[in-house]
């Protein structure tokens, strides 16, 4: 029997803000131009039957067996694209609503080709909204944008604005090309253009399996993948882009947030103790743009929670990460009740879904669930 | 005078024996150039299935890939099922009209 939750997710308005879909595995090769079909990540067999990872812009990797089962089976097969299925799936895990991110899509930036990165784009960006247009009240995509070529990266934010989207994700980092660059100030003008908040999710523009050997698989979840996410964050509030484009929304997906509080912090400190050498001059504290227009989403991370007051309540975005592994499906109710009992009810009711709702423009049930009123 | 490339590529796709949801996936792609660059795809389906295709002129060889059955669990844990690309095959200089192959002869895990 199991222990009755001391915070019942059926009482809250539930978004997770990190999802993922599995998209079929022929989709890429079907679908891009037929010129950048070979180029696609591929898996290679050796005449010893040893299976590698092939991606264009790393180096080929060893791929080797699993035997899977019960819950870790459950997520390797699950993220499906099937409409009815995956709203069992979401129910289960008590969620009402979902941001969307690709899986194998996460590959889509790792050429060094921005004509073979907008490719792959646009392909996930087709097949995505087609896919869940019909369940577009509580399951949304994100749009992929391959920022390296600014103009192309336009055309196809407006593009995308058009076929429906909500909003758009670009990889962590772009090699030698910083997001401090005002060269990508016709990006930033387009996205805040078409209102939609824009992301960057772990895992993209770095390779997140760079480590091998020992500790690697902990290297590469903490070093190559989770800290990543501190790039976008600095470099947007640093550099002056988010006071030239004041409406500009963004996110940092999957990176947790126990490192954001000390990020906030320590830019201020520069800001203030290095005032000589800060160029553009900035009208505020570089932590005062991310409490304006920064976000940030997280799985299962106290540390983070604890830190709450230092970044602003109403900056955080919980997910469950479906279907991954290192996410809480499906048993988010006990990854909450684990780490958010000292949050205040109205703080619980923000982090689960009414931040993620406002950001997105999620429709709120007229009742909030666990009120008095919705007991009537 | 003999053809650089056969008229036609018949293709035994293999595992006929097997149940539909246990037999692998398959997309055939013609290719155009040694360096790997490919044109359309010629077959999109399961194994368990033999098939004729008529080789287009620009055609130097063929690429092929499998996906995992609908049954099989991938192996790539972080990625999900994806396609494995069988060793290019690219026409020889005298091949005959008719070029008759079982794909899974191709593969080098089956060798």
């Amino acid at each position: 029997m199991s222990t009755p939750s001391s915070i019942p997710m059926q009482d809250y308005f539930v978004v997770s803000a990190d999802c993922h879909v599995l998209e079929p595995p022929d989709l890429w090769e079907k679908r891009i131009e037929a010129k950048f079909r070979h180029r696609i990540p591929r898996l290679t067999v050796d005449a010893n039957g040893r299976k590698w990872l092939v991606v264009e812009g790393q180096e080929k990797k060893r791929i080797r067996d699993f035997t899977l089962s019960g819950e870790d089976l459950e997520r390797a097969k699950g993220g499906t694209f099937d409409l009815a299925r995956r709203q069992q799936d979401l129910a289960r895990d008590g969620i009402d609503a979902e941001v969307i991110y690709p899986n194998r899509g996460l590959l889509m930036w790792t050429s060094l080709d921005p004509a073979m990165q907008t490719a792959m784009c646009r392909v996930w960006n087709d097949w995505a909204i087609a896919v869940f247009s019909p369940a577009q009240k509580c399951s949304i995509p994100t749009a992929a944008i391959a920022p390296q070529d600014v103009d192309a990266a336009v055309q196809e934010v407006q593009r995308v604005a058009k076929l429906g989207y909500k909003t758009v994700f670009l990889p962590v980092t772009v090699p030698d090309q910083p997001y401090n660059l005002p060269l990508y100030d016709p990006l930033w003008a387009a996205i805040q253009e078409t209102g939609m908040p824009m992301s960057f999710h772990v895992g993209t523009g770095k390779d997140p399996r760079t480590a091998s050997g020992n500790g690697g698989a902990i290297i590469n979840y903490v070093v190559h993948a989770l800290s990543t996410a501190i790039d976008p964050v600095v470099h947007l509030c640093a550099s002056g882009v988010l006071e030239r484009f004041p409406e500009l929304k963004f996110v940092t997906v999957e990176a947790g947030i126990g490192w954001l509080a000390w990020t906030l912090w320590v830019m201020d400190e520069g800001f203030h103790k290095h005032h000589f050498w800060i160029a553009p001059k900035l009208s505020m504290p570089p932590s005062e743009y991310f409490r304006r227009q920064g976000y940030a989403t997280f799985q299962d991370d106290p540390v983070g929670l604890e830190t709450r007051k230092w970044i602003g309540i109403d900056r955080l975005l919980w997910g469950d990460d479906y279907p991954h592994h290192e996410g809480t499906w499906p048993r988010s109710q006990e990854a909450i009740d684990r780490t958010m009992g000292d949050l205040t009810e109205s703080e619980r009711r923000q982090v689960l879904g009414l931040n993620a709702a406002q950001l997105y423009g999620f429709e709120l049930p007229a009742v909030q669930p666990g009120t008095e009123e919705s007991r009537v | 005078m003999s053809a650089a490339r056969p008229e036609t590529l018949s293709l035994d796709w293999g595992e006929a024996e097997k149940a539909p949801a246990d037999r692998r996936r398959w997309l055939g792609a013609w290719l155009v150039s040694r360096e790997g660059e490919e044109s359309d795809y010629f077959y999109d389906g399961p194994s368990g299935r033999q098939t004729t295709h008529r080789v287009p002129p620009e055609a130097i060889g063929f690429r092929l890939r499998w996906y995992p059955s609908e049954n099989e669990v991938s192996v790539n844990l972080e990625l999900g099922p994806m396609a494995s690309v069988v060793d290019d095959y690219f026409f020889a200089e005298q091949a005959g009209s008719e070029l008759t192959l079982a794909v899974l002869e191709l593969l080098p895990e089956q060798r």
